[in-house]
């Protein structure tokens, strides 16, 4: 489910998640796990579920601190979610 | 190093908590720590202390992914859950087949006696696995037990009264060569010999922390990812619907640190071995010395090879051993007979009866050692039952010469 120095799209990503199918917030208590066993600055790349799981997620690793630098649609049921550990530089907007 | 009202030998039952996990579980407490399911942020931070604990024993698992890793109260839950999770409609009907099930005759009374309860239920049919002298499964005989209608095998992996350890191996590639859901029951051996989900092929696994020096009321089944299963507790979705409550979240993180410090001592190890290695030392050193000095004890299960590091069984021929036990604890030593479920209860042993120890069934004393056990509390210990072994011999040959 990781893999470091990976691209994801057009936004590099340290390590990656697959939190589809899993509801909120085991979601994003996994999401703040993987959060803090990264360095300051990487950023991990997300997989989750469409609906409430793209802004639950989200808000959650905020509410910790990290930053959502990028979401994107993926197909129908999913979203991409790109965060910044410990919310280092600027958001790149959201697509 | 945890203190001792007496010393315990009885860690089989329920071990000693580490003070490393009793702080670390109240430090939790002291978190207070909102419910897990709650989307609010102190949820989420309760759900990442959850979803941490349950990474830290997937990894000591080697899980493919830790969702295959379900929280449940312990052992016997657990247990008990695998064997409905097969049963589909068959508590109503009177049409379909039975389903069969396949157990060890030397099962935890948590796999055996709701397995037996079910048999007379009419709801499965039941067979049990026959084991050799040493306690360990004949493969043959398991195999041939095997039919059309087998649903379920059910063999623990190492044996809660002496300590013999199966071989998952063998007991997965029969499961998976007649395409039968394979269950073991590591709640003895988990942390005390290696287990890899991925190199063996079990489809489920009982674990629980009081046995590894954790807290009591948690444990988890690992349920392979590909397997279906019924849910055991249906309500709130929790546990990815299978196990409906609020999991436990302090005891789960309880029983992560417990894994974590399994392998280190509180404070300076008392060797350079291993904790694993340590323990079968001082097995070792207690056997050598019993066997050594009385003529009439007999060790139950292997001497070595195949059997926990911690536990060891001794028969003491003409001999009851409760009444050994008894006194052992009135010197300040803590043992057992049976399970600790069984101990204390008139009850004969029926892992020595599968044994084929017929004479002595009633008659094994259980030590069971934690790793800060010391040589000289065990040759203390060996002492004691040389002791009181000579002292009830000697009593009970001049009643029977009068």
């Amino acid at each position: 489910m990781t893999g470091a120095g990976s691209l994801q799209g057009e936004t590099a990503a340290d390590e990656t998640l697959d939190l589809r199918g899993i509801p909120c917030p085991q979601n994003a208590g996994k999401a703040v796990v993987k959060l803090s066993t990264m360095s300051s600055g990487e950023v991990l790349f997300v997989q989750v579920d469409d609906g409430e799981p793209v802004a639950n997620v989200s808000a959650s690793v905020e509410g910790e601190g990290h930053k959502v630098i990028r979401r994107q649609r993926e197909g129908q049921s999913s979203w991409k979610i790109w965060i910044r550990v410990d919310g280092q530089n600027s958001s790149e907007g959201e697509a | 190093m945890p203190k001792y009202s007496s010393i315990n030998f009885d860690q089989a039952a329920s071990s000693v908590v580490d003070p490393r996990v009793a702080e670390r579980v109240a430090e939790c407490f002291r978190m207070e720590l909102a419910n897990n399911s709650s989307i609010h942020q102190a949820g989420v931070r309760s759900a990442a202390h959850l979803e941490n604990a349950r990474e830290i024993l997937a990894e000591s698992l080697h899980l493919r992914s830790s969702f295959e890793l379900i929280f449940c109260s312990g052992g016997t839950e657990a247990n008990n859950w695998v064997l409905h999770a097969f049963l589909g409609n068959q508590k109503s009907s009177t049409t379909s087949p039975r389903p069969h099930y396949i157990v060890s005759s030397i099962e935890h009374s948590s796999i055996r006696q709701p397995a037996i309860w079910m048999a007379r239920q009419g709801w499965i049919d039941l067979d049990e696995a026959p084991v050799d002298g040493e306690g360990v499964i004949r493969m043959q005989d398991l195999e041939a037990l095997i039919r059309p209608e087998t649903k379920l095998i059910s063999i623990m992996h190492a044996n809660n009264e002496i300590g013999v350890i199966q071989d998952l191996r063998a007991i997965g590639e029969i499961a998976q060569r007649h395409k039968v859901v394979f269950h073991t029951d590591a709640c003895q051996s988990y942390l005390k010999t290696p287990i890899d989900v991925q190199e063996v092929h079990v489809d489920l696994l009982s674990i629980n922390a009081h046995k590894c020096h954790g807290p009591r009321g948690i444990g988890g089944l690992y349920v392979r990812r590909e397997l279906e299963i019924e849910p055991w507790f249906r309500g709130g979705g929790q546990e990815r619907g299978l196990r409906s409550g609020t999991p436990a979240v302090e005891l789960a993180v309880g029983f992560a640190e417990a894994v974590k410090c399994w392998s280190s001592w509180t404070d300076a190890p008392p060797s350079s071995a291993t904790v694993t290695d340590y323990l079968r030392e001082l097995r070792e050193r207690l056997i050598e010395k019993v066997l050594g000095e009385l003529p009439m004890a007999r060790l139950n299960g292997p001497r070595s090879g195949p059997v926990l590091p911690n536990i060891v069984n001794f028969s003491f021929l003409g001999l009851e051993a409760k009444p050994i036990m008894r006194q052992l604890d009135q010197m300040g030593f803590a043992t057992a007979t049976g399970s600790a479920c069984s101990s204390g209860k008139l009850t004969t042993s029926y892992v020595l009866r599968a044994l084929g120890r017929r004479h002595d069934a009633q008659e094994g004393l259980r030590i069971s050692f934690s790793k800060w056990h010391t040589a000289d509390q065990v040759d203390r210990l060996a002492a004691s039952i040389i002791q009181v072994v000579n002292r009830l011999h000697d009593e009970h040959a001049r009643f029977n010469s009068q």
